[in-house]
């Protein structure tokens, strides 16, 4: 439901950095996020029409949910949202991948000539 | 040409939002953003809420909604200041639309700040608005699989209140797997049961105002 306004702060982020016409745009989106990827995608349709990112490509990378564990050090998969260790059971533990909301790659035209 | 951005999507948010919790630093007020599910509960949580501390605590509200004035008027009627911001069709409050209407706030005369979100589950929780604490309503009436199906809320909350819990012996409601769920999403999550109607398990809530008030002017 958010997707819109994520398209948007994507589409500001462009305008602050990128000149030219945009042809592709690479994301990372974190499994946390709640972002739907065709919703993402639609809202973005929408609201790039008559922008330099009109009919850009969105190539969106699904980063799943990780953490490392603070007793045992190990980096394990966040399955269903059970959160403890899957190597030593303990709920010790930090977030490290699955939140993000990245833009990590644009795509622009070359100028011919 | 490609080129390389890594570049946080909600950075302009993030900024705002930062922007905002200095202008409330500097004014000495301390901010709470309410979320939770539609008809969870905020606005009579609110209600009870001021009615109880504003003789002890001057508070102000923003009142969040895609549309119609009904909370803002309820709030209203407490008799503390509060400003109606209607999203038109968004899903969440952003920090850009508390920016807006900050100007509108006697903030000379607030000390506590209560912004209660747009009725949502997921999207609110992505975006701050410049506030010092998450607090988050699930009513029992919702149902016990929460905590799994929406975590993100989960996570990024300080103070779950379960409300309406004077309607447990109606309900399946599982108030132990709500705790150990949220707990295993958000180890530090604080929680508390409580029913904003019968007035149930509402001082301990009263008292974490006060205590994080306390707390938050002494720094």
């Amino acid at each position: 439901m958010h997707e819109l306004s994520i398209a948007e702060g994507i589409l500001g982020a462009l305008k602050e950095q990128v000149k030219g016409r945009i042809i592709s745009i690479k994301l990372r989106i974190g499994e946390m996020s709640g972002v739907v990827p065709s919703a993402l995608k639609f809202s973005f349709e929408i609201v790039s029409k008559g922008t330099m990112a009109e009919g850009a490509t969105l190539y969106i990378e699904n980063v799943p949910l990780t953490a490392k564990c603070g007793d045992c050090l190990e980096t394990f998969l966040i399955k269903d949202y059970c959160f403890e260790c899957s190597l030593c059971g303990g709920s010790n533990f930090k977030v490290v991948s699955g939140r993000e909301l990245m833009i990590e790659e644009v795509e622009v035209e070359n100028k011919v000539g | 040409m490609k080129i390389k951005l890594v570049k946080n999507i909600l950075e302009a948010n993030e900024r705002i939002a930062e922007e905002n919790r200095k202008i409330f630093k500097q004014n000495g007020i301390f901010v709470i953003n309410v979320m939770s599910a539609p008809g969870a509960g905020k606005t009579t949580l609110l209600e009870k809420t001021i009615n109880t501390l504003k003789d002890k605590i001057r508070i102000g509200v923003i009142e969040g909604d895609i549309a119609t004035t009904k909370d803002a008027e309820r709030i209203e009627a407490t008799g503390v200041p509060v400003i109606q911001i209607n999203t038109d069709g968004a899903c969440h409050l952003d920090a850009n639309m508390v920016r807006g209407v900050i100007d509108d706030l006697p903030l000379a005369e607030i000390d506590l700040l209560i912004i209660e979100n747009v009725g949502n589950l997921v999207c609110p929780a992505e975006f701050k608005v410049g506030e010092d604490a998450k607090v988050m309503l699930l009513s029992v009436t919702e149902g016990d699989d929460k905590p799994l199906k929406y975590p993100l809320m989960f996570s990024e909350s300080s103070l779950l209140l379960i409300n309406k819990i004077d309607l447990l012996p109606y309900t399946e409601f599982d108030i132990s797997k709500v705790k150990k769920d949220s707990l295993s999403i958000n180890p530090e999550l604080n929680i508390l049961e409580v029913s904003a109607k019968t007035g149930k398990g509402m001082d301990i809530w009263y008292g974490w105002i006060q205590e994080r008030l306390h707390r938050h002017f002494l720094i």
